[in-house]
């Protein structure tokens, strides 16, 4: 045959072959769509979460940058003794220009006047840090909008089984139920598929199955089923945080040394690391969980020190900064701390994101701090409670948030990580002569889920 | 000056049902499914293997149908335009799944004399679409890109990433292939006539 002709008959016969798809075809179709959606919600919160992330990658890089300018040029400090380093100090100095010395006579000879002059400058200062400080409180009020795609039909259940409206018996042993992973119970009858999802409730999963074949369907289901039914599931988080502090956070205050002299302290707390344990139980996609962990903080005591008094500092221990001297000594505080928290999962089965918000007390249970002693900054570690009673507040409440994304490892098993923020209520110090804001913290949560 | 159709059961226009369906209206959905899936359908399976394949196109086709009612600008029928989707997706789904092989040869031009035009007209068109899909997958979409759709050589060369003589060659040897099948299966045109 020719082509041409061959070709004309050929369409023509192909254009009226008409076949008629497979009853669940548009239900399989408007389960796809929806997989779509939620794989592309996926990818949405995967990209905020990224963001997120190189936001405070950024932000602690730009902490980290610029941490020396936290401290202020300090003018307050006026004596300066003999510093006996050892293992547990790092000195930092700047500007070593200035490093000529004094001597040692001359010094003494000017203590009184200066004396007098610390306490005035000390005096100006405090009240310009006053005038300063703001304490800026965040906002925790939040909401949440809740969206439905499809308003799902609940139908009631009596006695192990369910009647559709427009009763008409069907037999039931046609319509095969089955159990799913998720301890759910499936019916599929005709196109539709029935979920169980509480012990009398019923929802018809797709809309226009529901309403188009539903209600000539009735269902038995399994005899005890409603005792098989777990909607609760239980899991454990095997967690650690590892979080930079981004709010400047200064205690400081005069430590007296050699009877009538003091020098000028501050304090910083610098890194948190946390590592717990956090059960909690799910529903749907929404989990609850309380836990417990070890808390431990790292804080810096800086020592400020006067150039005027340089001579009695080593050279080889300190560099000139503009104008001060900085001595940077190690300090930690321990806590046990219980957070509980509600967290948000979008995904499929492999990959998810979830968001998570809740809050943490802290309960104080080891210091360990450094003061001078006698007349020289010997520096011996005081570990006691009866100086955490006297300088640190005990208890400490805060808030926590956090972003994770979750792969499953295995059915039990999956790993989270991901940016988590907190924030502090209350000051590590107690009795501080001004005002300062609790800290705030952002870093990298990690750690294993087991989903049971 | 747009193609305005009512549904056959509803009386919705074509205009409506496609606003509805951008809305996200599972009802409307459904209706613009029940009506053009039968004739879609028809198409998948030409190209597809199988009818599980062809199912499988159609679910595929209309999820983007759906996802991309909102770009339609009623220039085209809404069949012309959901066929040329079809298609796309077809072609897509047979290079993912489907080895194909692309035998390029002399442009001999076969003809099989033996089969009549009334032998086309006559033949069941379950038996003749089964044929078709029995094809190897490279002259299965050539046929039905040149023989059935009207693409010309060089458009199913550009979409195929092929040369345009391969094209012609593929075509050559699938309709040789499709009539020598239709003649072995004891195809006889008195026998259908009288049906």
């Amino acid at each position: 045959m020719q082509n041409d002709k061959f070709n004309e008959l050929l369409s023509k016969r192909a254009k009226d072959f008409l076949v008629t798809p497979n009853a669940d075809a548009f239900e399989n179709i408007l389960a796809k769509r929806k997989q779509q959606k939620q794989n592309r919600k996926s990818i949405f919160f995967f990209s905020v979460a990224s963001c997120f992330l190189l936001v405070s990658v950024i932000a602690l890089s730009n902490y980290f940058y610029t941490n020396d300018t936290t401290i202020l040029q300090d003018k307050t400090a006026q004596f300066i003794p003999e510093i006996n380093t050892n293992n547990k100090q790092k000195n930092h100095f700047k500007n070593e220009s200035q490093n000529s010395f004094f001597n040692k006579k001359t010094l003494l000879k000017k203590e009184h006047k200066e004396l007098t002059q610390n306490i005035e400058n000390t005096q100006i200062y405090i009240s310009k840090i006053k005038n300063e400080t703001s304490v800026v409180k965040p906002n925790f009020k939040q909401e949440f909008k809740e969206k439905k795609e499809f308003v799902e039909p609940i139908f009631e259940v009596t006695k192990n089984e369910f009647v559709l409206p427009e009763n008409k018996p069907v037999n039931t042993k046609e319509i095969p139920i089955k159990q799913t992973e998720n301890n759910d119970f499936l019916a599929t009858q005709n196109d539709s598929t029935i979920k169980l999802i509480e012990e009398n409730k019923i929802v018809a999963k797709n809309q226009v199955a529901a309403i188009d074949s539903l209600p000539k369907t009735k269902v038995d289901l399994p005899e005890n089923s409603t005792k098989q039914i777990s909607i609760l599931g239980f899991q454990l988080a095997l967690f650690n945080n590892y979080m930079f502090l981004t709010k400047a956070y200064n205690g400081g205050d005069n430590e007296a040394i050699q009877n009538n002299f003091g020098i000028n302290y501050n304090e910083q707390a610098n890194r948190s690391y946390s590592l717990g344990l956090m059960a909690g139980v799910y529903k749907n996609k929404f989990t609850f969980s309380v836990g417990l962990a070890f808390n431990q903080i790292e804080f810096d005591k800086i020592y400020k020190l006067q150039d005027l008094q340089k001579s009695l500092v080593s050279k080889e221990n300190f560099r000139n900064a503009a104008g001060y001297y900085i001595n940077v000594i190690d300090q930690s505080l321990s806590f046990i701390e219980i957070p509980m928290s509600v967290a948000y999962k979008i995904g499929n089965k492999k990959w998810s994101v979830s968001t998570e918000i809740g809050t943490a007390i802290q309960f104080l249970t080891q210091t360990q701090t450094y003061t001078l002693q006698n007349d020289s900054l010997n520096l011996t570690p005081n570990t006691t409670n009866e100086v955490a009673s006297d300088r640190f507040n005990k208890v400490q409440y805060l808030l926590f948030s956090s972003v994770h994304a979750q792969y499953q490892i295995s059915k039990h098993i999956s790993f989270f990580a991901g940016p988590t923020v907190r924030l502090h209520f209350n000051q590590y110090f107690k009795n501080e002569f001004i005002n300062k804001p609790a800290a705030q913290y952002v870093g990298l949560s990690s750690g294993i889920k087991f989903i049971f | 000056m747009p193609l305005i159709l009512k549904h056959k059961k509803s009386g919705v226009t074509d205009h409506e049902l496609v606003q509805r369906c951008i809305n996200n209206d599972a009802i409307a959905q459904k209706m613009l499914f029940e009506q053009y899936a039968p004739m879609l359908l028809g198409v998948c399976f030409r190209y597809a293997k199988n009818e599980s394949d062809a199912n499988e196109i159609l679910q595929l086709g209309f999820v983007k149908i759906f996802n991309s009612l909102s770009k339609f600008r009623f220039e085209s029928s809404l069949l012309t335009w959901f066929t040329r989707i079809i298609i796309n997706v077809s072609l897509n789904f047979l290079k993912a799944n489907e080895k194909v092989k692309w035998e390029s040869d002399i442009e001999t031009i076969y003809e099989n004399k033996d089969f009549s035009v009334e032998q086309m007209h006559q033949i069941d068109l379950k038996i003749l679409m089964e044929c078709i899909q029995k094809l190897p997958a490279g002259y299965r979409i050539v046929l039905n890109m040149y023989a059935i759709e009207g693409y010309s050589h060089k458009e199913i060369a550009e979409e195929m990433n092929i040369n345009e003589s391969t094209s012609r060659s593929q075509f050559s040897r699938a309709k040789v292939l499709l009539e020598k099948r239709l003649l072995t299966l004891g195809f006889d045109v008195k026998k259908y006539a009288e049906r």
